[in-house]
């Protein structure tokens, strides 16, 4: 069984939550401030963290990046609608996915398992993917730049897997999207996008290259080193 | 621009008084002290050019505080509100009438500040117990089975939550919370998506949406506000056109004004010609629009107006004969030649170049 556990102040809506999520078969835990959901996050008794980004005291945004430094746990934050910078911030500090808030319960539970069916389905072994000096090594979770780790979150993993897979190809965003966040691309959605730029960064920090380039209107394709220039 | 008319009376008045009297003067001086005819001369004309100096510096005195106060005003009525006025370190009356009327347009900047903040901060703690609620019916549907009210009841919850997100874009557009972020928006792309994304509704209620879209210049915008905007005007155009007629939506150019300008025409009722202005106010609604229980709050247009006012662009309908609703859209486009700015604008943080590749596919063809 998974363990989630539920970041946010507001104490009845964590209670109803897990109540629902336990007949979902998850195991719940809630925590309403900031640094003991650090702590919590970081104590790797848990699948999936649930954070709440309107946290008062510690912000949720700090909350996330204090989790990032040390672990690649899947975040799952919920938002105000149309708060569109927050989002994007956290999406960029390696959160997972978002939801707006007031979301549906079954918009929740379905979210929560795309992201773990994805962290679940990476563990398993599988050739290492090589190309040039990176190195992507899905037994171990890893991936390496001429022969150093690089961290990378779940989901930036996953996006970097399906672009190492189709070198040379376009991956659409719609594909990246079913694949990596196991559900539809919505409309002004930029979740996939956040993530391929941090992967970008990341590389490009490393390397100086720009491997991946975006095609108009249809999504990403994977160059070599040669083509990126 | 009007001609200073105070200035120029005073000025004259002034000017008028004092040639007269220096006239005067010069008549009791001349009578006892004759001087010959160049000297005259001179002296008349030094005399006036020094009054004309003299009565130009009194009348600007005077003027120039009524015409900073009446920048200031216009700017006020404009929706300016940290518009004021300069000139607050005169000692005189007009110098406190400038500062009064600081005083006076700090006072409604503030009231209204607090007012837009106030609706932001309601409908943002009302999103609280709405959250909850959602988690609550979703459990009572686990425990107790589905129910025809249950549906209702989720219906209403997407109905709330969706007239605070508005209310909460209206205060955001508002300018009481956050800058709105800006791209570079292809508007032809988006009215296509909308008016497919309406297709539904409309082979619903048999209407036909007639799309002309002409290739325009991108603009600088937030694509979903823009978007949010224009599908609030086609779908309002679907809901109140009369069944089984068409609805025009166009999307045009206007290369001269450097605007593409978007009409939407239906064949519904139209609006009274009185309420044509304040269909765009926040929960305004037609006697109509409320008889018919069509379940909106009047927010849809209101969005429509500030979306649009905050792109630099302006928003009106006009009722067609012999019936019908026009909406106009009118926004300003990027200048095609400066692709500085184009750089500057895009969005490389996801990067939205063309790529050299597709473009060779295609020559091989």
């Amino acid at each position: 069984m998974d363990c989630v556990l539920i970041v946010d102040d507001d104490l009845e809506l964590c209670a109803l939550l897990r109540e629902r999520l336990s007949t979902e078969n998850f195991i719940t835990d809630a925590v309403h401030d900031g640094p003991a959901g650090v702590q919590k996050a970081l104590s790797q008794d848990y699948s999936l963290v649930v954070l709440d980004l309107m946290l008062p005291g510690m912000g949720g945004l700090d909350v996330l990046r204090a989790i990032r430094m040390r672990s690649s746990v899947p975040v799952l934050i919920l938002t105000a609608r149309g708060e569109d910078v927050e989002r994007i911030l956290g999406l960029e500090i390696g959160a997972d996915d978002y939801l707006p808030k007031p979301f549906n319960p079954r918009e929740l539970i379905a979210r929560i398992r795309a992201i773990l069916r994805r962290a679940g389905r990476c563990s398993f072994a599988g050739e290492p993917l090589a190309f040039e000096d990176i190195r992507l090594d899905r037994a171990a979770r890893e991936v390496q730049i001429g022969g150093s780790p690089l961290a990378m979150t779940n989901a930036e993993f996953a996006v970097l897997d399906i672009l190492l897979q189709n070198i040379g190809h376009v991956v659409t965003r719609e594909q990246l999207t079913e694949a990596v966040l196991g559900r539809k691309l919505g409309p002004f959605d930029r979740v996939i996008d956040v993530h391929v730029s941090n992967i970008r960064k990341k590389l490009a920090s490393r390397q100086g290259a720009n491997h991946i380039k975006a095609v108009r209107g249809s999504g990403y394709i994977f160059v070599s080193r040669a083509e990126a220039r | 621009m009007k001609p200073p008319r105070l200035f120029l009376k005073i000025f004259l008045w002034f000017w008028t008084t004092l040639v007269l009297s220096a006239l005067s003067v010069a008549v009791t001086v001349l009578v006892s002290h004759p001087v010959t005819r160049t000297q005259w001369h001179r002296h008349w004309i030094a005399g006036l050019i020094a009054s004309a100096l003299v009565c130009y510096l009194l009348a600007r005195h005077l003027t120039l505080p009524v015409m900073r106060l009446r920048h200031a005003a216009r700017q006020l009525a404009e929706g300016n509100l940290h518009s004021r006025a300069l000139g607050t370190n005169r000692r005189d009356e007009l110098g406190d009438l400038v500062r009064d009327f600081n005083v006076m347009a700090s006072r409604i900047e503030e009231l209204v500040s607090r007012q837009r903040q106030l609706i932001y901060d309601i409908s943002h703690e009302l999103r609280s117990p709405l959250a909850r609620l959602n988690v609550a019916l979703d459990l009572a549907r686990e425990r107790k089975g589905d129910d025809p009210s249950f549906g209702q009841m989720q219906h209403d919850f997407e109905r709330l939550n969706d007239m605070i997100t508005r209310l909460l874009t209206i205060a955001q557009l508002d300018g009481a919370v956050k800058p709105i972020e800006m791209s570079v928006v292809d508007l032809s792309e988006l009215v296509a998506q909308i008016v497919h994304d309406a297709g539904f509704e409309a082979r619903h209620r048999g209407v036909t949406v007639n799309l002309s879209v002409e290739p325009v210049c991108p603009v600088i915008g937030n694509a979903e506000l823009l978007s949010s905007a224009i599908e609030n005007v086609v779908r309002n155009a679907i809901h109140y056109t009369d069944l089984g007629t068409i609805v025009e939506v166009a999307l045009k150019s206007e290369h001269l004004t450097r605007r593409v300008s978007l009409s939407v025409r239906d064949c519904g009722p139209g609006v009274p010609d009185s309420e044509l202005t304040r269909i765009f106010l926040p929960f305004y609604r037609t006697a109509e629009a409320r008889d018919r229980k069509s379940g909106g709050a009047g927010l849809g247009l209101a969005i429509v107006d500030r979306v649009i006012r905050s792109h630099g662009g302006s928003a009106g309908a006009i009722n067609l004969v012999p019936h019908g609703l026009e909406v106009r859209i009118s926004l300003p486009t990027l200048p095609p030649e400066s692709a500085d700015q184009k750089q500057l604008y895009r969005d490389d943080r996801y990067l939205i170049e063309p790529l050299d590749k597709p473009r060779g596919r295609d020559s091989e063809k």
